[in-house]
């Protein structure tokens, strides 16, 4: 692929381009704990924003209060204490090492396993870079591409700055500062996150990813993104990698709003591996997103995921099929081990005519976890001829660990077909047998089964991502039969 | 005050007195319970379950008479397919064998015959497998069966035509009760295909079959229940398999007032496999209805279900699959497939698929659905020319066909659509 | 090839093989028949490596190594195969896909490079014509949707693509129909040779017309009780496994 090679030099660019010229323009301090209007205020000034921006987030921050935290009875978890989380800190350092040898050795192993070239773990590691190369040129020739394209892919910041208009007339669109509590929490102090539009007619040419951008922060506890693809265009957006994301902060509560206008298409692509701390769980990562997208006519928005390893995640990206024609994908494997809980799932409504939404979800349960899946397919009274197909699978490893569907269905509309299908199966010890009896050794043959497995959504991930993703797989599964 | 005395199955057929089943020791013993039951088995209404949407009142009710035997016929004029087949007929419950030249170790001949020369044979099976003590109609069939056909392949011996038996039934208002027997011995392969035809009605035809398959045998046995528009038409089929035992039954329902199928399995030993294929048209006021029973009492066995339906009219459908799986029955492979289409507002489908599940390790799966025609498909063919009657029909072929293709022999196949089209 | 000497194996404290011995010699074809219970699959899946089974006793050596020290795997690729009684399905996992990855495996075991595409795709067509495999039946998963006939068809087939030196057959032809065990007999017949041999483990004669052994052992609580040439089959055909038990117990 003519761009993984890119891909990485630029990677390594972006890493050097944090060590060698990254300007905060703002002081390196830390507000105080606590969340009140102030701090808003706060936050709003030191990323100089415009009017219209705070009293967004006030009002995003008034709704907050007046909400509840919710309830989730499948998932256990120790609530975070809102006024103890600092809201605004600068972007983190990262300890400098000397060299690889300084690294943990077992996540040095895990780099080398998933095929994690030398000079991306040295980035990651924060081992410090020295390469000869006209870094700057490289990182402009990209953002030269995009924007004689018009396309522009920055953060959240710098849209706010450089194109207040498109983001004030489209930001809470798909996701109201209403929404949900940690919506609402998002809305009022999201940190940073992409902003990414495509106009009219374009077809992005290169897969988009949080690699490309320059100002790349540590992971953002609030983070918010932006996609708008304008009439007719096309971008594919990657979002991850299969790097294991440790994070000291528990608690994650991004938004991403999607927006796909008339004939437009948006694949977003998901590969997360979230640390889960400790086997037990303790101090792994509480992912709560609220991820949404809205198709206009002739539409159409895939979500495809391949998540491991966090300790509490409540997601559900959902596709809003508003236009006539439109159409909504959703393609995810979700993998839990030891004693992880995932509730995940899609949601997909279906408003406009002749709409159609394909749910294909894989859930690989080990060890003692559950995984539970989760979905609403809505057909409102005006969604003539909706068609909807789910296919909801989970293959369990292990004889303790647990798989639980959840499907809802609401049909307002007779014209609508919709079908559902829900397997399990286990990966049992006759299969591994057969393998073995063949010469396939275990770890292989779970491999093999387990790929064979999720392909169908694997095969919806750019390239690079699914041969990682495969990767990512067979590691989290490994000695898990039994 | 008047005591009104609950009728019973016996009143039916009073005019069969003195023409009960008698034989040897055996059958007459088994008669006898037969007759019993009838005077204490109460008529099913719709209270009954395994009667909830088929009135039987008709048949149990009414008053048939036995036929008289010696009717002559002209095979010419009866409207039977041809098959490259050795054929057996069977009139009014009298069977004549067509001289032909069957493969050594084929045993064909009448039940009464297989009484005499293979008794040890016949009379570990008969009456064991089909109940007449508790299923109303196969006591009828026991009380006042006339003849049948009994059909043995030695071992590892192989059929190399089928059987094709015709059944003809020429008097009106009569009731004919046929039991056969099949045994398939360990190793053979064979296929009996039964078509039916009757000259006057209404009839009650009664056809009771206990089949053995034995272990490592194959055995077909096909319906084709064409040629009975004016008849009541019950038809039950008892088999055991042993091990690694394969048994298919394709049952194709064109014609018939009222016609219930019953086919029993029993998987009693590993590794076998049934397959029971179904496909039904009922039409103006005609009723069909599927009672099927498979039984998984051992590990590792297999049946299929495929059945689908195309109601018109005022016709009436009716299906229900028991599965049982046994607390043993690991690593059972069941499917069951019910599909209806109802080409009318006015015809019924009554569709219940029932599967208890006692083994964990297992791999069950069924689906039922019932619909109309696809009007877009129909739009379609129109917009290429064709007629709404002929894409009607098109679409209903496709529907059925992939029931109707699972015959094994092409001439068969022909025969059914020959019959579907009329 | 293979020495089976005294073998005890029992599985959830029941003994099955109670001093088991036998000897196949390169180039052999063994038959092995018996009532159900006695032992035959036990035998078979002893064998092959299944580790639910407990030795308690007894030794096998395989070309020289001590079999029971290796793992299932490690067997394979030394060259034994085993047909299964009950082939298991594994959807997601194509036929092509798993036999590649076997035979790479088994490859590289031996210090070979793997097969190139043009390679491998000559060899699948070869095998699949010998058993006269259904060409979409190459395309699907591993057994998926097969029916009993097919899945056994589809050992073969795996059998004739990995080239063992020592096949146990567990009763291949059960429930297989006349053509389907031609079709299997003419694979096994055309993969004899010098240097490879077969365990042929059935409980219906009928196998034994098509596929001509040079031994026939009959396997009884157990333990082998008697050895003959192809004539004993015919013989317990004619009068049935009581007759041995007869012989046995006098």
């Amino acid at each position: 692929m003519e761009f993984s090679e890119e891909d990485k030099i630029l990677e390594e660019v972006t890493g050097k381009e944090y060590e060698f010229g990254f300007t905060t323009n703002v002081e390196s301090d830390t507000i105080p704990p606590g969340l009140n209007e102030e701090v808003i205020r706060i936050i709003s000034e030191k990323k100089d924003e415009p009017e219209w921006m705070t009293e967004w987030r006030l009002a995003a921050f008034r709704a907050w209060e007046q909400m509840t935290e919710p309830e989730w009875a499948h998932v256990k978890y120790t609530k975070p204490d809102f006024q103890a989380i600092s809201y605004y800190s600068a972007p983190k350092e990262k300890p400098k090492l000397n060299s690889l040898e300084e690294v943990d050795p077992e996540w040095k192993s895990t780099m080398d396993r998933l095929g994690i070239s030398l000079e991306e773990q040295k980035r990651m590691a924060g081992v410090a870079v020295d390469f000869v190369m006209d870094s700057v040129s490289v990182a402009t020739s990209f953002k030269e591409k995009l924007a004689e394209l018009g396309i522009i892919f920055c953060s959240m910041s710098e849209a706010i700055q450089e194109h207040p208009d498109l983001v004030r007339k489209y930001l809470g669109t798909v996701v109201p500062q209403r929404d949900n509590f940690y919506a609402a929490l998002n809305s009022a102090v999201f940190t940073d996150g992409s902003f990414c539009y495509i106009p009219q007619g374009v077809k992005c040419p290169m897969e988009l990813s949080t690699y490309f951008r320059i100002n790349e922060a540590g992971t953002g506890q609030f983070e918010r993104t932006l996609v708008i693809a304008d009439k007719g265009s096309y971008c594919s957006y990657l979002e991850g990698c299969t790097a294991p994301q440790r994070d000291e902060n528990q608690l994650h509560a991004a938004v991403v709003e999607l927006i796909a206008l008339d004939d437009a298409e948006i694949k977003y692509s998901t590969v997360q591996n979230w640390f889960p701390g400790d086997k037990d769980g303790k101090g792994g990562v509480f992912n709560f997103v609220t991820k949404r997208g809205l198709c206009e006519r002739n539409a159409k928005i895939s979500w495809t995921q391949v998540e491991t390893g966090s300790a509490v995640t409540w997601k559900y990206p959902s596709c809003i099929l508003k236009g006539d024609n439109s159409i909504g994908e959703f393609y995810s494997v979700a993998v839990t081990n030891n004693h992880q809980q995932a509730d995940t799932g899609t949601k997909m409504i279906h408003i406009g005519r002749n709409t159609k939404s394909t749910i294909i979800s894989k859930g690989i349960s080990a060890g003692d976890s559950q995984n539970s899946y989760r979905g609403l397919v809505k057909i409102g009274k005006g969604a003539e001829n909706a068609r909807n197909f789910s296919q909801c699978d989970s293959l369990l490893m292990t004889d303790t660990s647990g798989a639980h569907t959840f499907p809802y269905i609401e049909v307002e509309n007779p014209s609508a077909m919709v079908e559902h299908e829900a397997t399990t199966s286990k990966i049992g010890e006759d299969q591994i047998f057969y393998c073995l009896q063949r010469g396939i050794e275990e770890e292989k043959a779970i491999s093999l089964i387990v790929n064979g497995y999720a392909k169908e959504v694997l095969n919806k991930l750019p390239m690079e991502f699914a041969v990682e993703a495969q990767k990512l797989l067979e590691i989290s599964l490994e000695g898990s039969v039994g | 005050m008047m005591i009104t005395e609950v009728p019973t199955a016996l009143e039916a057929f009073a005019a069969f007195e003195g023409h009960e089943h008698r034989g040897s020791t055996l059958v007459d013993r088994v008669t006898d319970e037969a007759l019993v039951a009838l005077q204490e088995l109460a008529i099913p209404n719709r209270k009954t379950e395994a009667w909830k949407y088929t009135p039987v009142n008709k048949i149990l009710k009414g008053s048939w008479k036995p036929a008289v035997a010696g009717h002559l016929i002209s095979p010419e004029e009866l409207d039977i397919p041809e098959f490259d087949a050795h054929k057996v007929w069977l009139v009014d419950g009298e069977v004549m064998i067509e001289q032909s030249e069957l493969p050594d170790g084929v045993i064909l001949c009448s039940m009464g015959e297989a009484l005499e020369k293979e008794n040890d044979l016949f009379e570990s099976v008969y009456g064991k497998q089909a109940d007449h003590r508790k299923d109303i109609f196969v006591a009828v069939n026991t009380a006042y069966a006339v003849g049948g056909i009994y059909l043995r392949l030695a071992k590892n011996v192989q059929l190399d035509k089928p059987i094709h038996v015709v059944h003809v039934y020429t008097q009106a208002e009569t009731a004919v009760c046929t039991r056969n027997i099949i045994l398939a011995e360990e190793g053979s392969q064979g296929h009996m295909s039964h078509s039916f035809v009757h000259l006057h009605g209404p009839i009650h035809s009664n056809v009771v079959t206990e089949v053995r398959v034995g272990d490592n045998a194959r055995f077909t046995l096909d319906k084709f229940q064409t040629g009975l528009d004016d008849s009541y038409h019950y038809s039950s089929e008892e088999i055991h398999q042993g091990r690694d035992a394969v048994y298919t039954q394709n049952t194709l329902t064109m014609s018939g007032v009222w016609t219930r199928n019953d086919p029993h399995v029993r998987l009693n030993d590993q590794n076998s496999t049934c397959h029971l294929n179904g496909a039904y048209v009922p039409q103006g006021k005609e009723l069909v209805d599927n009672h099927s029973i498979i039984d998984h009492l051992v590990p590792n066995c297999e049946s299929h279900e495929l059945y689908k339906g195309v109601v018109y009219e005022q016709g009436k459908g009716v299906f229900n699959g028991k599965v049982f799986v046994r607390p043993d029955a690991q690593k059972t492979n069941a499917y069951q497939q019910n599909a209806n289409i109802l080409m009318s507002a006015d015809g019924s489908m009554n569709s219940k698929p029932e599967l208890e599940i006692y083994a964990d390790d297992v791999k069950c799966s069924h689906g039922s659905t019932t619909g109309q025609l696809d009007n877009e498909a129909l739009f379609y063919l129109q917009c290429r020319g064709l007629s709404k009657i002929n894409a009607k029909q098109m679409l209903v072929n496709a529907f059925i066909g992939e029931v109707v293709e699972r015959l094994v022999l092409p001439e068969m196949q022909e025969w059914v659509w020959s019959q579907i089209e009329a | 090839m293979i020495k089976i000497k005294n073998l005890h194996a029992s599985v959830e404290g029941n003994e099955i093989l109670k001093g088991l011995d036998l000897e196949v010699k390169a180039g052999e074809v063994h038959a092995i028949m018996g009532p159900n219970g006695s032992g035959k699959s036990t035998l078979a899946s002893v064998l092959a490596g299944k580790e639910d089974y407990e030795i308690s006793d007894g030794s096998v050596e395989y070309q020289g190594e001590d079999l029971l020290e290796m793992d299932a795997d490690e067997r394979a690729k030394e060259g034994l195969f085993l047909a299964f009684q009950y082939p298991v399905e594994i959807p997601g996992v194509s036929n092509v896909n798993f036999l590649k990855t076997a035979l790479n495996e088994i490859r590289a075991h031996h210090g070979k490079d793997p097969l190139t595409a043009k390679e491998f795709l000559g060899k699948l067509k070869t095998c699949s014509e010998l058993v006269e495999l259904d060409g979409k039946l190459k395309d699907r998963s591993v057994n998926e949707g097969f029916s009993g006939g097919e899945k056994k068809r589809n050992d073969i087939f795996q059998m004739a693509m990995l080239e063992p030196t020592f096949a146990i057959m567990d009763e291949t032809d059960s429930g297989l129909d006349i053509d389907a065990l031609r079709i299997v007999a003419k694979g096994v017949n055309s993969m004899r040779s010098s240097d490879r041999s077969f365990l042929i483990i059935t409980h219906y004669q009928r196998l034994l017309d098509h596929i001509k052994p040079d031994y026939v052992h009959v396997l009884s609580e157990g333990r082998i009780v008697k050895s003959g040439g192809p004539e004993l089959a015919l013989e317990l055909e004619e009068k049935g496994y009581d007759w041995l038990k007869e012989g046995v117990t006098a």
